[in-house]
This record gives structure tokens, C-alpha cells and sequence, in this order.
């Protein structure tokens, strides 16, 4: 988990750096977006790694059998 | 010689087209063709080839009334901008989930294939390394990489259907009658799906050139999907029979295994892995490379390719979330997938294209 947040700070810094250098804002909002949201990502990896599946939510959201 | 060097030609991306079909084709469409044709599957993908046709002469009318827009643009014009980029958020919504899913698929099938011993993980993460390392140079790479790998990918499918005749049982693709027609037409619906990823493909009609000869091209596509899509079932029903085939999980893999060509040539199941591995790349890197394109249009991005290495992490992660066995993978594919991809890939089109075509 420590290692995913690392490498995942790391690549968004560096990609922040280098948008501030284009002047570019709004890629700044959705690098910070998707950067949250692969953070809860990893979160929720390291918390539930073999209890969440997308897959069997959606099956079940749809009353189909599985 | 193209317009600008960072454009593809409708040929190469028809190339991609082909390959990106490969995987999920030789995955699916054995299996399920012949869970509800049976014996007559190898007859389903005649009726892709008939829902898609008109896809084709719409997409064709369509832009060479708008010639000067993309199909993004399309979208904008039929539905309004707000509730075409909602659409077109949904579209990244659903390309990400079924990019996750290919990507575990492709992960799944290396475990269960060859490395037993591996966990899953470990090729997803090299998978998207990969990407990420292609992608950085813009999509003209991927299309000039798939020039190479069509190639190889065609001549060792159409050697393997060779090297199958010897095994090939006729009594197993027949009867046919009048009774296996509503069945053939299910199985054709629901195989259907993978025919309309040329959607997806022209969602980057403004990176393509000559879209005018889209007629002519995507038919000759069509029609080589067609035949090469039935000679595959034909030729996995007709070795192995259409009850083991709808039970197995993959069944081309099984038929394959069995092939020996005058004891000269046998073992060749790994050269499939190799094939699937490449038409798996091309096919996880064109959709991340799509959903990254869709959303710069959404949000009116400038560049980017500043998303690549966190939207691969996403992909890694969803990758791993979404699904926890592969039975559910089966199942979310067989059902809501299949559902999923048809509305996205064939309904709302026929409906978008329809509107373009009348609207000023």
C-alpha cells in the first residue's frame, strides 16, 4: 500500500510539475481527481483485497444469477 | 503520404479493428454460438454481418454529409453539446469497465494456460508498463506496431485452420434445418457486439484520413470478419463438438491442442498464447488510448497524454477489483456485457447516425 501511494504521488507531482510549466488548469483539476481517486483505489484494495467485486455488485444490482 | 504525421490511415485503422477483434473472439464466440446454436454456430456471424451493414452505409452518409467533422463531433451535433458529452462520458464509463475486464481476461488466461504458479498481479503490471511506454508516443506508434502484428496474427490463424482439417469432423457442424434458424439469429445478436467495435475505432475519425473510402474498406473488413469468424467456430465445433465446446472455458485453446499435422507439427497451443498476448496489447492500449481521447473532448483538454501513467494505474486497480472469480467474470460478460456493449455499440449509433444524417 505504502509503495502504490509513493509511486503514485511521485507520478502525479511529476505530471503536475510539467502542466504548470504548459500553463495548463483544468488538466491540473482531473490530474488531482484521477490522482484521489486512484489513492482510494489502493485504499480499497489494501483494505477488502478479495471481499469487493465489481462484477458480482452488478450482477447482483440486476437480479441476475451468478 | 499522409496529411499530418501524427494521423493514421482508414486502412491501418481497420487493421486495428481486425486485431482488436481477435482476442475477445476467440474467447467468446465458440462458446456461446454454440451454447445456443449448437451445432449451426459457425452460422451466427452471419447475422453481425447484417445488423452492422447498415452501420456502415450510415457512417459512410454521415460523413460525407459532415465532412469536415469527426465522429465526436457527430455526437455533439445530433444530441446538443451537453447531452453528447454526457452520452460520451457514459461511453468512457463503459470503455473503462470493459478495458478492466479485457485486461483481467488477459491475465486470467495466462494463469490458467501456462504460468500456473504466477500471480495474476504480475502481468497486468507489465501489461500496462507497456502501454504506458507506447502510448507516450501517440497512437500512429500503436497503428504502425499493428502492421506487424495483423500480419503475424493472420497467417498463424489461417495456418492453424490448415493444420485443424485433418481433425475436422463434419458429422459435428450438421444437421442443419429450418428449426436451428431463431437459435443461429439469438446466437448472431448476441455476438454482435464485437462487429460495432468500430465504433470505438472512429471515435478517432479526426486522427484518420480518408474517411470517403469508408464504404468500400469497412465492407471488405465485414466480410473478412464474417468468414474468418465462422471458420472459427466452424472449426472448434467441428473438431471437438458443440456440447464440449459450449462447456469449456477455452474451447479454440482445446481445439488447438489437438492438432497435429502429420505428426510434423504438434505443441503449437503456445503460439496461440504468443498471438493473444499481442492482439491483448493492441487491444488494451487502442481503448486506453480511445477513453483518454474521449475525455479531451469532454473537458476540452489540450494534451492528454499527462493522464496516461495515473489513468494505468486506475485501469490496474480496476482490473483487480472487478471481479474476485472467474465465474462472475463469465457472468458479468455473458450478460451484462453483451447487453451493455449492444445498446452502447448498436442502438444509440443506428439512433445518432439516424439523427445526423437528417439533421441540418
Amino acid at each position: 500500500m505504502i509503495a502504490w501511494i509513493i509511486i503514485i504521488i511521485l507520478i502525479s507531482s511529476w505530471e503536475l510539475y510539467n502542466m504548470r510549466k504548459k500553463d495548463l488548469k483544468k488538466e491540473k483539476v482531473i490530474l488531482i481527481f484521477l490522482t484521489l481517486l486512484s489513492l482510494f483505489m489502493v485504499f480499497i484494495k489494501s483494505k477488502y483485497p478479495y471481499d469487493i467485486s465489481i462484477a458480482r455488485f452488478a450482477l447482483d444490482l440486476f437480479g441476475l444469477p451468478h | 503520404m499522409l496529411a499530418g504525421r501524427q494521423k493514421i490511415s482508414l486502412k491501418q485503422a481497420l487493421l486495428i479493428y481486425i486485431t482488436l477483434f481477435f482476442s475477445p473472439s476467440i474467447r467468446f464466440m465458440p462458446s456461446y454460438t454454440a451454447v445456443i446454436a449448437k451445432q449451426c454456430g459457425y452460422l451466427s456471424p452471419i447475422v453481425p454481418f447484417i445488423i452492422l451493414l447498415p452501420v456502415i452505409i450510415l457512417l459512410n452518409k454521415v460523413f460525407m454529409k459532415h465532412k469536415d467533422k469527426s465522429l465526436i463531433d457527430i455526437y455533439y451535433h445530433s444530441l446538443g453539446k451537453t447531452a453528447g458529452k454526457a452520452l460520451l462520458f457514459l461511453y468512457v464509463l463503459w470503455m473503462l469497465l470493459i478495458t478492466a475486464l479485457y485486461t483481467r481476461y488477459y491475465s486470467e488466461r495466462l494463469v490458467t494456460t501456462v504460468f500456473t504458479q504466477t500471480k495474476i498481479d504480475i502481468f497486468i503490471l507489465v501489461m500496462m508498463v507497456t502501454i504506458a511506454y507506447v502510448l507516450k508516443s501517440g497512437f500512429v506508434v500503436i497503428a504502425r506496431m499493428n502492421e506487424i502484428i495483423f500480419p503475424l496474427i493472420s497467417v498463424i490463424f489461417w495456418s492453424l485452420a490448415i493444420f485443424m482439417l485433418p481433425n475436422f469432423k463434419i458429422d459435428n457442424i450438421t444437421p442443419i434445418s429450418y428449426l436451428d434458424i431463431i437459435p443461429v439469429i439469438k446466437a448472431g445478436f448476441g455476438i454482435s457486439f464485437l462487429w460495432a467495435y468500430i465504433i470505438y475505432i472512429l471515435f478517432l475519425s479526426d486522427i484518420i484520413n480518408d474517411k470517403e473510402n469508408l464504404m468500400r474498406q469497412g465492407m471488405y473488413t465485414l466480410t473478412y470478419l464474417t468468414i474468418s469468424s465462422s471458420i472459427l467456430v466452424a472449426f472448434v465445433i467441428g473438431i471437438i463438438g458443440y456440447s464440449i465446446t459450449a462447456k469449456i472455458p477455452l474451447p479454440f485453446m482445446d481445439a488447438v491442442k489437438i492438432v497435429s499435422f502429420f505428426d510434423i507439427v504438434a505443441k503449437i497451443e503456445s503460439v496461440v498464447v504468443i498471438i493473444w498476448i499481442l492482439a491483448d496489447f493492441i487491444l488494451i492500449s487502442t481503448f486506453s488510448y480511445i477513453i483518454l481521447h474521449l475525455l479531451k473532448s469532454i473537458f476540452n483538454l489540450e494534451d492528454e497524454r499527462h493522464f496516461i501513467n495515473i489513468f494505468l494505474i486506475i485501469l490496474y486497480f480496476l482490473a483487480m477489483l472487478i471481479t474476485s472469480s472467474k465465474i462472475e467474470l463469465e457472468a458479468f460478460s455473458y450478460t451484462i456485457g453483451i447487453a451493455g456493449n449492444f445498446l452502447l455499440n448498436i442502438i444509440i449509433p443506428y439512433i445518432v447516425l439516424a439523427i445526423a444524417l437528417f439533421k441540418k
